[in-house]
């Protein structure tokens, strides 16, 4: 069936079931060598998004708006195992998240729940499934064998009701996070885009402090931080499609990757003030991670980095083995070079 | 089709729906070699005009042979009539070909000639793949959007972008900026060497400052430094490197102050003048690049044995530390 071509922002109001075309697994878009990424596997079984983030990458980057789901998961799952089988010592993280938010059309598709079902049989690799929503109670009672993450972007509460239009609420996505670590879910954490704005450190404070006092650290698998981040030419567009947002007027600069970002000493800042309010929370064992930051931000922040993107990639395999007992066996980092 | 002679009075010229006075930029400052013509020889050829369906004559093509008649007080004129049922594409398109050289002289007169054929409810196809390709825009599906945008930037800037032959993109990204400030900015040609990009630049400098310290123009204008700049005797060029300048330093204030300390630190070390130490200025790479000019051989080994020293291994540390 052809699709009449949309823009992005209309394209949200309807869906469109459509079969796999090419290649559906792929790694992060935003994979660049003067920057440190965590090498997750994407799975693209869903373009666009019913949310609109005024920072939302996808008003600059999707050609044809409509929002579509690929109603194909046999098909898809045989892509994952082909890849999968191909290096069966490697553990292998794919979220769904890459074009659109893994849960915001659950209700309508089921496909998130099919997906859980059939990671929970594969055995080097793991489904992170990021969402916005608090859309969690169709994947409550299903067998999940540990094999899925279920991850939450997260943001301080005035940065949400601003700038994430359409969202859950902060406490709607606390809540649903408790529902899905009480039916036993691994949790990820997303503080990214971190964002500057009206007393932000008493807003980032308090994200971590409700977070916390509704899962476990034990049950976290990951953690990440990144701050606000976009293509050059997404400034004009931002402030075309959100007049109200003041989002592009803060002090950021180009760097290799060719996206803007707050300048390096506000980051690092932002960064030190967050990671300083997990410490109170997290063991050393948790995962946190910078996402697409340079090697010397990792430095002055955690005080240390990984060698390599691949290096991060079998900490995160190790962590994932060591304490949850995911993949087949003892993680060697000769797999993942 | 018909010629007719018909009142003078009874068209419509200014008024006419197919006028394109507000739509092209700059003709009127083109010498018309008709005019004399008309003196010696008459209104050689009739007027277009196309008759409504409540009869109403609209000119569309003869302005100048309107005005001629208009001046000898003839009260007649001989012209070629267009039923109301005659397709709008085709009159454009009669339009625009008579109108091609002021039309063509500046992409702002092109999407302004866009927009007049939308005034008219042409199709929106027959716009996209006949009009736009025959002004060489390859539009995509916001493209009209974007024109009507352009369409409605303030008069001020519209001329501006006329006379500097602006482009496609910085049109559009001029339709960003509040109207004031761009009237404010274009208001200051005379003052300051504004071209296309130096305009863009200054707009977005300020309207980011404004937005981020939530202030308005007015505001703006009173700040001393601003008044000190616009009240200087500098040169329009000078003028406007200080602006931008100062507008640079609003814009990055954590960005300066990171780079004076480096500055104040390169300074106290006392370099051998042949060294120079360089830095990536928007702080993102941590990286210097310590530069050595030596043109005397008898200098060399002085140079390294103060590179040696602690005082400067201690200040490169410290200076890497910042970035």
């Amino acid at each position: 069936m052809k699709i009449k071509p949309v823009n992005y922002r209309d394209g949200k109001d309807e869906l469109h079931r459509v079969g796999k075309m090419g290649e559906s697994m792929g790694v992060c878009a935003t994979f660049n060598e003067k920057y440190l990424c965590c090498s997750v596997h994407v799975l693209r079984s869903v373009h666009n998004c019913p949310f609109e983030c005024s920072y939302c990458f996808l008003q600059n980057y999707l050609t044809n708006g409509v929002t579509k789901v690929v109603d194909d998961i046999p098909g898809l799952m045989r892509e994952v195992r082909g890849r999968i089988g191909s290096n069966p010592h490697r553990l292998f993280r794919i979220g769904t998240w890459e074009l659109g938010d893994s849960l915001a059309l659950e209700g309508s598709t089921g496909q998130a729940a099919q997906l859980i079902r059939e990671f929970a049989s594969l055995g080097n690799a793991v489904l992170e499934l990021k969402t916005k929503s608090d859309r969690v109670d169709s994947v409550l009672g299903i067998e999940h064998r540990n094999r899925t993450v279920i991850s939450w972007s997260l943001n301080a509460e005035q940065v949400i009701s601003r700038e994430e239009h359409g969202t859950a609420s902060l406490a709607k996505r606390i809540e649903a996070m408790h529902k899905v670590y009480e039916s036993g879910y691994l949790i990820g954490l997303h503080f990214d885009p971190m964002i500057v704005h009206d007393e932000w450190e008493e807003g980032y404070e308090k994200l971590v402090s409700d977070v916390f006092a509704a899962v476990h650290p034990d049950r976290v698998a990951w953690i990440s931080i990144g701050s606000l981040r976009f293509n050059p030419e997404m400034k004009k567009k931002i402030e075309n499609n959100y007049p109200d947002s003041s989002l592009t007027c803060a002090e950021m600069v180009a760097g290799d990757d060719a996206k803007v970002r707050y300048v390096k000493p506000l980051r690092l800042k932002m960064y030190k003030h967050l990671y300083s309010r997990l410490q109170k929370y997290i063991a050393d064992e948790n995962l946190v991670y910078l996402c697409m930051e340079r090697w010397d931000v990792w430095e002055k922040v955690f005080g240390s980095a990984p060698e390599s993107t691949n290096h991060l990639d079998y900490l995160f395999a190790k962590s994932l083995y060591d304490r949850h007992g995911l993949g087949v066996s003892v993680p060697l980092l000769k797999d993942y070079v | 089709m018909s010629v007719e002679i018909v009142e003078v009075k009874d068209v419509l010229v200014n008024d006419s729906l197919f006028s394109l006075k507000d739509y092209i930029l700059g003709s009127d400052a083109e010498p018309s070699c008709q005019i004399s013509s008309f003196h010696s020889l008459g209104i050689l050829y009739p007027v277009i005009v196309y008759r409504d369906n409540k009869k109403q004559l609209h000119l569309i093509d003869g302005v100048k042979r309107m005005q001629h008649a208009k001046l000898t007080q003839q009260k007649k004129i001989s012209a070629m009539i267009l039923p109301g049922t005659s397709p709008v594409t085709d009159i454009i398109s009669l339009l625009i070909c008579n109108k091609r050289h002021e039309i063509g002289s500046s992409i702002i007169n092109k999407v302004q000639a866009v927009c007049f054929a939308i005034s008219l409810n042409a199709p929106e196809a027959w716009i996209l793949e006949t009009l736009c390709l025959s002004f060489d825009f390859k539009p995509h599906s916001e493209f009209l959007r974007e024109c009507e945008r352009i369409n409605n930037l303030p008069g001020e800037i519209k001329q501006f972008c006329h006379d500097k032959k602006t482009s496609f993109k910085q049109l559009v990204n001029f339709t960003h900026y509040p109207r004031d400030l761009l009237k404010t900015i274009t208001g200051w040609k005379s003052e300051l060497q504004l071209t296309a990009s130096t305009l863009d630049e200054i707009a977005s400098h300020i309207n980011d400052y404004l937005r981020r310290d939530n202030k308005n123009i007015k505001g703006f204008l009173s700040e001393p430094e601003v008044q000190e700049i616009f009240e200087s005797s500098l040169s329009p060029r000078e003028k406007t490197e200080k602006f931008r300048r100062l507008l640079y330093l609003k814009k990055f204030p954590i960005l300066n102050a990171s780079n004076n300390r480096i500055e104040k630190a390169v300074r106290s070390i006392n370099l051998p003048k042949e060294v120079r130490i360089n830095w990536d200025r928007t702080l993102e790479n941590k990286n210097m690049d310590i530069n050595i000019s030596v043109s005397d051989p008898l200098k060399w080994s002085g140079i390294l044995q103060s590179l040696k020293s602690d005082e400067i291994k201690g200040a490169i540390v410290s200076i890497l530390d910042e970035l």
